[in-house]
């Protein structure tokens, strides 16, 4: 039809297609591959070549060749990786869209929630999102050395001339004022480490896969209070990625599509400039995002069948989930350590082992995780049949199964600091 | 100019163009806290900033505020990261809330000001001193100086106010 | 000898110049490494006269080539000065700033 033949129709107008909610984008977005390097403390291996290994292993997961692959979507903390054009040559990819953006924790939710707008928008067909970094090897988030040298400037003053200076230093006093408020205990917080530990033993990628106990924990050395070492994650080599496209071109591919239901993206408490000036500093953006969460994924809470609470530290995935609803408010501690979260509790979280034990990666292995639990074949140790798909046994003993019976729903939940959240709810396709 | 100084091997700087916090940090080198008071509605401000957070208005003026709160929240730092601070850890970094402006404009609210706990004259606290203090404790604000137009303010126990029987601390710690 | 190396797809016969774990056109896993012929021909060629830092400064002016290799990969490498585009050219090496590189003269 030339444009000239198509001047006698009526444009529909906005108010017939109901922009007002987002309701008309739930399940219309898939993540269709996933993909990883190994998680190591020495990759060896150039940023640029974990993230071409991370994007290869994933549009081989979803059955993809690179001309499929049109979008390229990355994020990097100051300067630790390598912007997309040079791994889309690598890869073979011309793209019609590309962003490279600055962030760590939170990022992977809000960029899941940004390749659907870019496709919806038209700009591109399918997008690859990846994180790559030599977490340990190269830039260590909570490191000395190189960052020793930087000088403070401006508003920095306020805060990194205290030797407040790392992210464990920068959030415990939302942790600290949790304890006050609620009465939190440590023996509570330690059981995070606990059963992610739990679910390490189960994945043969994890990084750190021996199971610990709440006195090893505690009994692990004070970094700053309420952080012992071991209520820290550990800071990683790799590459990851998640390849997101249109529903109903994941059809196409080699796995049930994990629908993607809501996102929320970079949600913020107010006065986001110092966000301790604002409300009880013993709540966190949760609050903000699940009133955007739950009513675009049309479902609560109580119905996700498992969920990735990001766990740079223990605190942060029992804050978390306690703002998100998934208790009531000061009940965290209860609901952390009461067993919910285990394999075999009523609502696993972190099935992979989560930063804690899988490995650190800003946030993005937690949704290949989920990923993979909604297809209903997490690479844990089972027997593989014919098929090709692992036989799942839910024997969760510690080298045995992490596949969660009959998952339909999942929530990831990513935090970048006390004042900013995101999420995601994706639905087996 | 550029104001460069170095405060326990870490360099500091405040650039020309940042009027700011040149302004906050200079009147604290003469060991007075000031902050901006909106001209529109009213409200002092922290950190120092460009226009109000509440009602977006760029006029301000500096107006002297006391330096005289309640520990809001805190953390005990025993592994630190700049070479700088190793030897004095365990430090304590304190969350304080103001006296000035509790509770304002909305019940949650308060100007709460970072600063590590040090004794009278600017020193970070040693061991005995830091067990005494958690969430609760009543400090008054003293001044750090680094340079001739820089001094980080910070906080002291304040020995004339009433403080609580047991300040609330992490619970082995 | 020295010699300019490259890459070159077992699976689909691809050839390119940066070392990859993997051929960027079909995917097809561990390349084969060659040496090439040092023949080309010049795509493109600028000369510079503004060097971009104090090091390169005793260079310029210097002439920059992409050189389509007769291995049909594309390079970027030195050149004599006075190259054109479609000029039939062959490497050669030199010392540059403590570094063995190509640098293409005009072949006979």
């Amino acid at each position: 039809m030339t444009p000239s033949e198509r001047k006698g129709e009526r444009m529909p107008l906005s108010a017939e297609t109901d922009t007002t909610t987002p309701r008309h984008l739930r399940d219309k977005y898939a993540i269709v591959g996933v993909g990883e390097t190994k998680y190591s403390r020495g990759s060896g291996l150039t940023t640029r070549a974990l993230a071409t290994w991370a994007i290869r292993n994933a549009m081989e997961d979803a059955g993809l060749r690179p001309g499929d692959v049109d979008g390229l979507l990355s994020y990097q903390y100051g300067s630790d990786s390598t912007p997309s054009t040079f791994v889309a040559g690598d890869l073979g990819i011309r793209p019609n869209f590309f962003m490279d953006v600055h962030g760590g924790g939170s990022t992977t939710e809000a960029l899941i929630g940004m390749a659907m707008g870019v496709i919806e928008a038209g700009m591109c067909r399918t997008v690859a999102i990846y994180r790559a970094f030599n977490g340990y090897s190269q830039v260590r988030i909570g490191g000395t050395g190189v960052r020793a040298a930087i000088p403070v400037v401006g508003d920095a003053l306020h805060g990194r001339p205290y030797g407040w200076e790392s992210p464990g230093q920068w959030f415990a006093p939302s942790f600290m004022r949790h304890m006050h408020d609620y009465g939190t205990t440590p023996e509570q917080v330690a059981m995070v480490k606990v059963i992610h530990s739990e679910h390490a033993s189960n994945n043969p990628k994890a990084l750190y896969p021996k199971r610990v106990t709440v006195e090893d924990v505690l009994s692990s050395r004070m970094i700053c209070t309420p952080l012992h070492l071991l209520d820290c994650c550990v800071e990683t080599d790799s590459g990851t990625c998640i390849i997101v496209t249109r529903a109903d071109r994941a059809r196409d591919c080699r796995h049930v599509p994990a629908l993607i239901r809501a996102t929320v993206g970079r949600c913020c408490k107010p006065r986001i400039d110092m966000h301790y000036q604002a409300g009880p500093i013993s709540t966190v953006a949760a609050k903000y995002a699940r009133e955007i969460l739950w009513p675009n994924a049309d479902v609560g809470p109580e119905e996700i069948d498992v969920t990735g609470s990001y766990d740079a530290f223990t605190f942060t995935t029992l804050m978390q989930l306690e703002d998100y609803g998934f208790c009531a408010k000061g009940e965290g501690g209860a609901y952390v350590s009461d067993g919910t979260m285990r394999l075999s509790g009523k609502r696993p979280n972190n099935t992979s082992g989560g930063h804690l034990c899988e490995g650190y990666t800003h946030g993005i292995n937690m949704v290949i995780e989920n990923v993979r639990q909604l297809r209903h074949d997490a690479d844990d140790s089972c027997p593989v049949g014919a098929d090709g798909k692992r036989i799942h046994t839910h024997d969760y003993r510690e080298g045995g199964c992490r596949q969660v019976r009959d998952v339909e729903l999942t929530a990831n939940l990513g935090w970048a600091n006390p004042g900013t959240g995101s999420a995601l709810v994706m639905r087996r396709g | 100019m550029t104001i460069q100084a170095e405060y326990l091997g870490m360099p500091l700087r405040l650039d020309d163009q940042d009027h700011e916090n040149r302004a906050y940090f200079g009147l604290c080198a003469r060991h007075s806290f000031h902050l901006q008071r909106c001209d529109a509605c009213g409200l002092v401000r922290y950190p120092p900033g460009t226009a109000c957070p509440w009602c977006g208005d760029p006029r301000a003026e500096w107006v002297p505020v006391a330096g005289r709160g309640t520990v809001h929240s805190y953390t005990e730092v025993h592994h630190a990261i700049h070479p700088g601070f190793r030897e004095a850890a365990p430090y304590l970094v304190l969350l304080v809330e103001l006296d000035t402006q509790r509770s304002q404009p909305t019940e949650h609210e308060a100007i709460r000001v970072l600063g590590n706990l040090v004794t009278p004259d600017g020193v970070l606290a040693p061991p005995e001193m830091v067990r005494k203090v958690g969430i609760g404790s009543r400090v008054r604000m003293v001044f750090t100086d680094v340079a001739q137009d820089i001094a980080l303010p910070q906080w002291a126990l304040d020995e004339e106010a009433p403080q609580p029987d047991r300040p609330w601390r992490y619970p082995s710690g | 000898m020295t010699a300019i190396a490259f890459q070159r797809c077992g699976g689909c016969g691809a050839t390119w110049y940066f070392a990859r774990g993997f051929c960027p056109r079909c995917g097809s896993a561990e390349p084969e490494r060659r040496e090439a012929t040092g023949r080309g021909t010049v795509h493109a060629v600028t000369v510079v006269s503004r060097a971009p830092t104090e090091a390169l400064r005793r260079h310029a002016p210097y002439t920059l080539l992409l050189v389509d290799m007769a291995e049909g990969f594309r390079l970027m490498a030195h050149g004599e000065p006075g190259l054109a585009i479609r000029d039939a050219v062959r490497a050669e090496f030199h010392e540059f700033d403590g570094a063995t590189l190509p640098r293409f003269r005009r072949a006979e």
